[in-house]
């Protein structure tokens, strides 16, 4: 159940919240495992079961290798959980994807394409397995403790504020959490307003631009001008940030009512002024995750430049590869990891350069990059590219109506205006200003519900369309 | 020790989160919602069901259909958008066009068509079926005439905003490979027809007298002109007498009426329109024999036999909608097109006048039912 549906605002919230609240503490947890198993079936059933069973085997797994802890056993424990993890995910998210491309390779020898019943993708599947590997190296590094109580762990993987779409936890940051948290009005009320800012981030804007961005990307070639192509690609830099940080804010506002404090996974991306600082700022909780687990592993940045360098592209072509099975994912990583190879290669250089020139380069490369993610092929990112660099005029026009309703050019102006405004707190320090123009609390607050009430009473609209019926 | 405010506003949310499906529960009257919604049953809960995600669809369809105050939440969207950004919703089938003039979608797509066109050998068939049709027809002394109808944005082109015209050049392609086709096409085989389009575009009529700007259809006084014109093809082509005449009334509108048919599918409060609509005054029929009358074709027949119901001037009236239904007038008794059942013969082989209406959107490749029905006719009729 998207959290920006009528079925999970109007219905499975409230249901959920009374059930909890009602719930005595020592038993919240149940109703929350509860919930989010229901929430969880609801999208998945059939890989519920798959998701309890590996948490099991985690559960035990990591007692074990708590228990042998600097050992070969603990090692070998370490490497059998994980590569039962990445088994999951290989199956699930890119088999398809694997086999796809060998009957194509196949087909240009003349043989036969193998026959493959397609895998279905879980929802989830992607987080939940990044967050049980992450939950087995802490074990092993003794960053964290094995859970307690089989229960808290399942409760972990399962939460469900966090488990379709992340952000992506960690153990250590949620166990003490898990056991004993506070609940108060006060929390619930900012958990309220966090969702609402992410539902209105959803609703109102993300779902507007991609009118425009959907709108662009299935126009015919010869219809592609180069401000078109522009066009396309902001809006979908807007649509996928608005997207995708509002669903954040909602999961940490969902987490709010239920007592919890997440981490945040997004900050003001837009505002970078070169790559490395974008993905310091754009779903952190995955570009930490890679960094802990991935790239220090690698060897980081301690065996060299040269290999500092390799190691950033394998972490980023890898980090394609888990956005999506295509190879319009892997050319995003590899894309990300290029500029980012090129601004360590740049070191000062780059640094000395204007910071106008600096936000305006991070930009334009972070704007190229989300075509290649957007695309539905290769060759439509490289046309979309291409209408982008050199001028070109579309034979037969669009229809704009269509293409960009009055709706959509407003989300467009105010998402560029939420997200490019805050760049200026780079150039000066807005401090006094903000204490002064900061918004009185009860205007934030009545804010914050108007938002809820407006996103969902557009959320209404949207999902019915009366058909035309004839005149009489 | 929580605020009051705190807790106020808690409860602020849960009330705004809750109130749809209390609404929902305690059956509260919603406002109504104009146009047609696909019916959404309430599956049947069964662990198989959900198992095999076959529930969980259907559900929410059914939850989100059933959901209290939607209509009210429609109306709230809707008219905040039509007032403040000066449109309607996205992928809704109403434009707002200029001065509050509404379009169906379908009639802008239609002004912005550049391909799909009728193949010319094609329509040179067609052509030459409608000729051998009507030529047959009126040896027998009945009269087949086609009606070509115009899209309400040929009536109401300069109010079509920028946004919704694709920059085609003059003329508009689909003017020439569609309407100009199919016009030549008929002058070419000397077929008497009605070009109802001209007859609209080149009227000194108030234009909202011949199409209501919030109407997807011409008018019922529309209807009366264009009948008036298949009066004097029927002449011409049977040799009998019709006198047809048209006095054009301003009646009190009323919600149902035809021509507020867009500004309610809109579902929007307090848009602009005229408070009247155009009917046909006319006077009682001479005394004689009466012909019998069926058009054949898309809603918009329903202006022509209406009026033609009305005027007296016929002993029976009848509309084949789409060539699937057939209603008789005034009774509106309807019944399915079966063709060459008996049923069907007793009806459609034995009409005096027969209107068949050639709208101009649906000059296209891909609406066979009047082709359909023209092979039908033919197939019984013609030698």
């Amino acid at each position: 159940v998207p959290f920006s549906s009528l079925l999970f605002v109007h219905l499975f919230l409230p249901a959920f919240l009374c059930a909890y609240w009602l719930t005595p503490r020592p038993a919240k947890n149940y109703t929350a495992i509860a919930g989010s198993l229901a929430f969880y079936a609801w999208g998945a059933p059939r890989f519920l079961p798959v998701v309890l069973g590996l948490g099991v085997v985690d559960y035990f797994v990591s007692h074990q290798i708590a228990a042998s802890r600097g050992t070969r056993r603990a090692k070998l424990l370490l490497a059998a959980g994980v590569t039962m993890h990445l088994s999951v995910l290989v199956y699930f998210k890119y088999t398809n994807f694997f086999i796809s491309e060998l009957n194509s390779a196949l087909g240009h020898f003349g043989i036969a394409p193998l026959t493959w019943t397609r895998v279905v993708l879980p929802i989830g599947v992607s987080f939940i397995t990044f967050e049980e590997i992450s939950y087995l190296c802490d074990v092993f590094r003794g960053d964290a403790r094995p859970a307690r109580r089989l229960s808290q762990y399942i409760l972990f993987l399962t939460l469900f504020p966090h488990s379709i779409a992340g952000p992506i936890f960690r153990w250590k940051d949620l166990e003490a959490q898990l056991a004993e948290r506070q609940h108060s009005w006060e929390l619930v009320r900012e958990g309220f307003e966090r969702f609402a800012i992410g539902l209105a981030k959803k609703v109102l804007i993300a779902d507007s631009v991609a009118i425009i961005a959907d709108g662009v990307f299935a126009l015919p070639r010869e219809q592609v001008s180069s401000q078109l192509a522009w066009l396309g690609a902001a809006a979908y830099a807007l649509q996928i940030y608005f997207d995708f940080s509002g669903y954040s804010d909602m999961a940490i506002g969902l987490g709010k009512l239920i007592g919890f404090r997440f981490k945040e996974n997004f900050n003001r991306p837009y505002i970078s002024a070169s790559l490395t600082e974008f993905w310091t700022r754009w779903h952190i909780s995955l570009s930490s995750w890679l960094r802990d687990y991935l790239y220090i592993p690698l060897g980081g940045n301690r065996k060299g430049r040269r290999r500092a360098l390799v190691n950033l592209m394998i972490v980023f072509a890898l980090s394609g590869l888990w956005h999506g099975a295509a190879w319009t994912f892997v050319v995003w990583g590899v894309y990300h990891g290029s500029f980012v190879t090129l601004e360590r290669l740049l070191g000062d250089r780059y640094r000395r350069a204007p910071l106008v020139v600096q936000h305006v380069w991070t930009l334009a490369v972070v704007l190229v990059g989300w075509v290649f993610f957007r695309a539905g092929s290769a060759g439509q990112a490289i046309d979309m590219i291409s209408a982008m660099a050199w001028p070109r005029s579309g034979a037969v026009g669009p229809l704009m109506g269509d293409l960009a309703p009055p709706l959509a050019r407003l989300a467009f102006v105010l998402g560029i205006a939420i997200v490019l405004v805050p760049i200026a707190t780079k150039y000066r320090d807005f401090a006094a200003w903000r204490d002064r123009f900061q918004l009185a609390a009860v205007g934030a607050r009545v804010g914050c519900l108007a938002l809820f009430l407006a996103s969902a009473i557009h959320l209404t609209n949207m999902r019915i369309t009366p058909l035309i019926y004839f005149k009489f | 020790m929580a605020k009051p405010s705190d807790k106020l506003i808690v409860c602020a949310y849960l009330a705004a989160a809750t109130a749809p499906l209390a609404a929902m529960a305690l059956g509260v009257r919603d406002h109504e919602i104009n146009g047609a919604l696909e019916p959404t049953p309430r599956p049947d809960l069964t662990l198989d069901a959900v198992r095999t995600e076959s529930f969980q669809g259907p559900f929410a369809a059914w939850f989100e259909s059933h959901l209290g105050l939607r209509g009210y939440s429609i109306f709230v969207d809707n008219t905040i958008l039509f007032h403040a950004l000066r449109d309607t919703k996205p992928y809704s089938y109403v434009k707002l066009g200029l001065h509050n003039v509404l379009f169906l979608y379908e009639d802008l797509s239609y002004y912005n068509l550049y391909n799909n066109f009728y193949d010319p050998q094609h329509l040179a068939a067609y052509a030459d079926k409608i000729a051998a049709l009507q030529h047959e027809m009126s040896k027998q002394g009945r009269a087949f005439v086609p009606v070509i109808i115009p899209s309400k944005t040929t009536v109401y082109r300069d109010e079509i905003p920028a946004k919704w015209a694709r920059d085609l050049g003059k003329p508009r392609p689909s003017d020439v490979e569609l309407y100009g086709a199919m016009k030549h096409a008929l002058e070419e085989r000397h077929i008497a027809f009605v070009d109802a389009r001209a007859l609209l575009t080149t009227s000194t009529e108030p234009r909202d007298v011949l199409w209501a700007p919030t109407a997807r259809h011409w008018s019922d006084y529309s209807g009366c002109l264009a009948m008036q014109q298949v009066a004097i093809r029927y002449r011409e082509l049977t040799g009998k007498p019709l006198d047809y005449d048209c006095e054009l009334v301003r009646a009190r509108g009323r919600p149902g009426d035809s021509d507020y048919d867009l500004m309610r599918l809109a579902n929007t409060w307090y848009v602009p329109h005229e408070h009247w609509v155009a009917k046909a005054h006319h006077t009682p029929p001479p005394p004689g024999d009466r012909p019998s009358l069926i058009c054949i074709g898309t809603s918009f027949c329903w202006g022509l036999v209406l009026d033609a119901a009305d005027s007296n001037r016929f002993s029976a009236v009848r509309i084949d909608y789409y060539n699937r239904t057939l209603t008789s007038m005034p009774g509106f008794e309807s019944s399915d097109v079966h063709p060459h059942s008996e049923q069907w013969r007793a009806v459609f082989l034995t009409q005096d006048v027969y209107v068949f209406d050639l709208l101009e959107t649906y000059l296209t490749n891909g609406n066979t039912f009047l082709e359909d029905a023209v092979d039908e006719l033919s197939a019984e009729m013609v030698p």
